[in-house]
């Protein structure tokens, strides 16, 4: 600034800096809560926390780099999905991971209720056995409440296609669990 | 049952068909016990789901998640909120110079502090002791790497990463407690954080890092960022920010009378 040059603040410029410290906080809110999802969706996808991580922050970054094409007023949870589920996509690609990873998800935090612990895990146990293609709709689907379009879109699948694997992955879920708790009543008995 | 039956259960239990079609889900149901059994252990398989998913332990907040998730941000406001004209340049009209100067004393003279509400301009420290602030002090199962007493421990090893020497200064006149401290590598150089409680649970962290010599000391500054406000002052040896999620007056106060102790 000049020497002796002052700065003096209009109403309508006050008024904007408000309006965009709201319009960030709100962001801000939402992004809280979009990360944390992420970072469940990448948990189940990948099996490991550290993969997780990493999957969430490439996806960050793949964020930022393309924010400009993302339209104010569409949904950005959908978006980051979609860019995690592509990136995912790719880097299974590359490195060639294998389907029947041993499952590495660290056990869930529920630790007042033993009995409940072990239901939790069970169904973290069953999940990891279904195909991923069965995996990703129905753990899309149970975060937050996404919808079966929002979720075919994120998956790039037909709604058709989307609605069968949800509807077989479920049953195959379901007969799953079922199988694991017959064998822990067989040991306990 | 046929599958169509099993994708119209599905769909009514997310809530994805119309109302015509639930009613008739609902009727088929109370004829078909078959159908009820399907719809009570399918829906207790999503809720279990749901709930194993929402306790899933995805460790804790991680630093660099942080600062893309902010940066992020950055980058998606100017789409949503477009910033207006910048505050014009020019002389103070009257008016306008009798306010500055009120403002100045108030906020300046008097009370050796500034306030205000853009975030732009502050030392790159500070934005890294509000990122950190929202990472660990809101983390209710890693806040800390010592916890309580350990800190007097870990003084001197914390001073040498630092390169001067500091200490947690005990803020229990203000009726907040130590919690725990962590250090932290962030491009600017290592970091000290110390992590403070009220008895309603609230947080405060302090941030402290060794004063860049080629850069100037400075009064404190109390700058407001969204759901938290950050008051900062730069000494010969170490610069400080102090992060709160409460009154920006109480921020302030504290800030100020630290600067004025330390």
């Amino acid at each position: 600034m000049n020497p002796g040059a002052h700065t003096y603040v209009t109403q309508e410029a006050i008024a904007g800096e408000q309006e965009n410290m709201d319009a960030r906080a709100q962001l801000e809110r939402n992004l809280d809560e979009y990360v944390a999802s992420l970072r469940r969706y990448a948990m189940v996808l990948t099996r490991n926390r550290d993969a997780a991580e990493d999957l969430v922050q490439e996806t960050l970054t793949k964020a930022i780099a393309a924010a400009d094409q993302w339209q104010p007023g569409s949904d950005l949870r959908v978006w980051l999905f979609r860019i995690m589920h592509n990136t995912h996509v790719s880097e299974r690609r590359r490195h060639k991971v294998r389907e029947d990873a041993r499952l590495m998800i660290p056990e869930p935090i529920e630790d007042t209720d033993p009995t409940k612990r072990i239901e939790l895990q069970q169904v973290l146990d069953a999940l990891q056995e279904l195909p991923e293609a069965q995996r990703q709709p129905i753990v899309l689907v149970a975060l937050k409440e996404m919808s079966y379009a929002d979720a075919a879109r994120t998956l790039d699948l037909p709604l058709g296609t989307f609605y069968s694997r949800l509807g077989r992955g479920r049953v195959a879920l379901r007969k799953i669990i079922d199988g694991l708790k017959s064998k822990r009543l067989k040991l306990v008995v | 049952m046929t599958n169509v039956v099993h994708e119209s259960l599905n769909a009514y239990i997310d809530g994805e068909i119309g109302p015509e079609e639930a009613a008739e889900f609902e009727a088929r149901m109370t004829d078909d016990p078959e159908v009820r059994a399907a719809f009570e252990a399918m829906s207790r398989q999503n809720l279990q789901l749901g709930e194993a998913l929402e306790a899933l332990d995805t460790g804790p907040a991680h630093m660099q998640t942080e600062r893309l998730k902010r940066k992020l941000a950055d980058r998606l406001v100017r789409r949503v909120a477009p910033r207006r004209a910048t505050p014009a340049i020019g002389w103070l009209r009257p008016g306008a110079q009798v306010a500055a100067a009120c403002a100045l004393f108030a906020f300046g003279w008097w009370g050796h502090a500034t306030v205000t509400t853009t975030t732009s301009g502050v030392p790159e420290y500070v934005s890294e002791a509000v990122g950190a602030h929202q990472v660990f002090a809101g983390d209710p199962d890693y806040p800390v790497e010592f916890a309580g007493a350990a800190v007097d421990g870990v003084e001197d090893w914390f001073s040498g990463k630092i390169g001067v020497p500091i200490s947690a200064p005990d803020l229990g006149g203000y009726g907040v407690e130590l919690v725990g401290a962590r250090l932290l590598g962030t491009k600017e150089g290592p970091l000290a954080q110390y992590i403070y409680e009220d008895g309603e649970g609230a947080r405060y962290s302090l941030t402290l890092a060794q004063h860049p010599k080629k850069e100037p000391i400075g009064p404190v500054k109390v700058v407001d960022y969204p759901s938290r406000s950050v008051g900062y002052w730069r000494t010969a040896d170490v610069d400080f920010a102090l992060v709160g999620e409460g009154d920006t007056a109480e921020v302030q106060k504290i800030a100020m009378d630290l600067s004025s102790r330390i």
